[in-house]
């Protein structure tokens, strides 16, 4: 055997003898899985729409800001939720109210949201089925731990009583659908 | 939006109208209007029936008999509302045949304004000017009544042309919305 040969079985037995060494005691290994469940969204109708005495053929229109408890007055809706999450807020808007076999158009639907319960300074949006993204902002005047957010939306409409429109009390309902986005 | 945020909210919406969940809520605001009554106005004509050559002929705002009425506008609407008047020009004479004139007395055309329909009692406190009356008070939902009435004299002169004569009065009555 010629010394390079030497080497070279030298280094297969080196080789072979570290793969034949004992396996280790066994390792354990974990991972923290984790997930907070954030605070559910809810809503409260604070106010209804509205519009009061109507007089046949004048169009009676409901502005965000009104606030008339005889009417006019806005209708307003409170959403709850974690703070500082958008949320997708959808209506769906009758086309009419209703009074028996009679109705009357309502359209021109009008909107504003704020975080607090005031329509100073708040955002105008046009209420619509496809929806308007808002945020719930937190109160610093909210008890601790202080992880709730908070919107207030206002809406409006106008009401067209025809000239022949039949007295009487129209009603109708606004269904407002609030999911975390 | 991102598609993936598509297809999450497209979930959450189908959700919400199944059952109330955390990620989603629902809210119903009702809308209602009261509509007031119509605004009606029946008008019953100013009628001096036969005067004479140089006789003057008075109708008071009481008078109601045959060939001697006053004029009455008798506005019926909303409980406790407000109407706008518009009046057109208020005539000073009466035409008649071949464009004769029959003249009213200095005084003219006067008015009372009141809530009885017979105006007993009534004076002249109505001068045609437009602007707002407002409805008596009532049950909301019913008409209330308002009636202003017309009177004057009609002076012929001694050579008055026979014949029949007339003039218009017009007034236009419209809900202010309040």
């Amino acid at each position: 055997m010629r010394l390079r040969d030497v080497i070279t079985c030298g280094l297969i037995a080196a080789l072979l003898g570290g793969g034949v060494s004992p396996v280790s005691a066994q390792v354990v290994s974990s991972m923290t899985v984790g997930a907070v469940v954030g605070e559910a969204v809810a809503t409260t109708t604070l106010q209804n729409l509205l519009f009061g005495r109507t007089f046949p053929g004048t169009p009676r229109a409901v502005a965000p800001t009104d606030n008339n408890p005889a009417g006019p007055q806005a209708g307003l809706v409170y959403i709850k939720g974690q703070k500082n999450k958008d949320v997708l807020v959808s209506f769906s808007l009758p086309p009419s109210l209703t009074s028996g076999s009679n109705s009357m158009p309502v359209d021109t639907w009008t909107g504003c949201h704020n975080p607090t319960n005031t329509t100073t300074g708040c955002t105008s949006f046009t209420p619509s089925f496809s929806g308007t993204l808002m945020q719930l902002i937190g109160n610093p005047a909210d008890p601790p731990p202080r992880t709730s957010g908070h919107r207030y939306v206002f809406i409006g409409a106008t009401a067209r009583p025809a000239a022949s429109q039949a007295a009487g009390t129209y009603t109708g309902t606004v269904t407002v659908s609030v999911v975390y986005f | 939006m991102k598609l993936v945020s598509r297809y999450t909210l497209g979930i959450a919406l189908v959700a919400s109208t199944l059952a109330a969940s955390a990620a989603s809520a629902q809210a119903t605001v009702n809308a209602s209007a009261t509509v007031a009554s119509a605004l009606q106005v029946f008008t019953r004509d100013l009628d001096f029936g036969t005067v004479f050559p140089g006789v003057n002929k008075a109708v008071d705002f009481a008078d109601a008999a045959a060939g001697k009425t006053s004029g009455r506008f008798n506005f019926a609407a909303e409980a406790g509302s407000t109407i706008s008047l518009t009046w057109g020009a208020i005539p000073s004479s009466l035409t008649g045949p071949g464009a004769a004139t029959l003249p009213f007395t200095a005084s003219g055309l006067e008015g009372c304004s009141s809530t009885s329909a017979t105006a007993v009692g009534c004076t002249v406190n109505y001068t045609f000017a437009s602007g707002n009356i407002t409805m008596p008070a009532g049950t909301a939902g019913t008409q209330t009544n308002r009636y202003i009435f017309v009177r004057g004299t009609v002076a012929p002169s001694a050579s008055q042309a026979a014949g029949a004569y007339s003039a218009t009065i017009t007034v236009t009555a419209a809900y202010t919305g309040s």
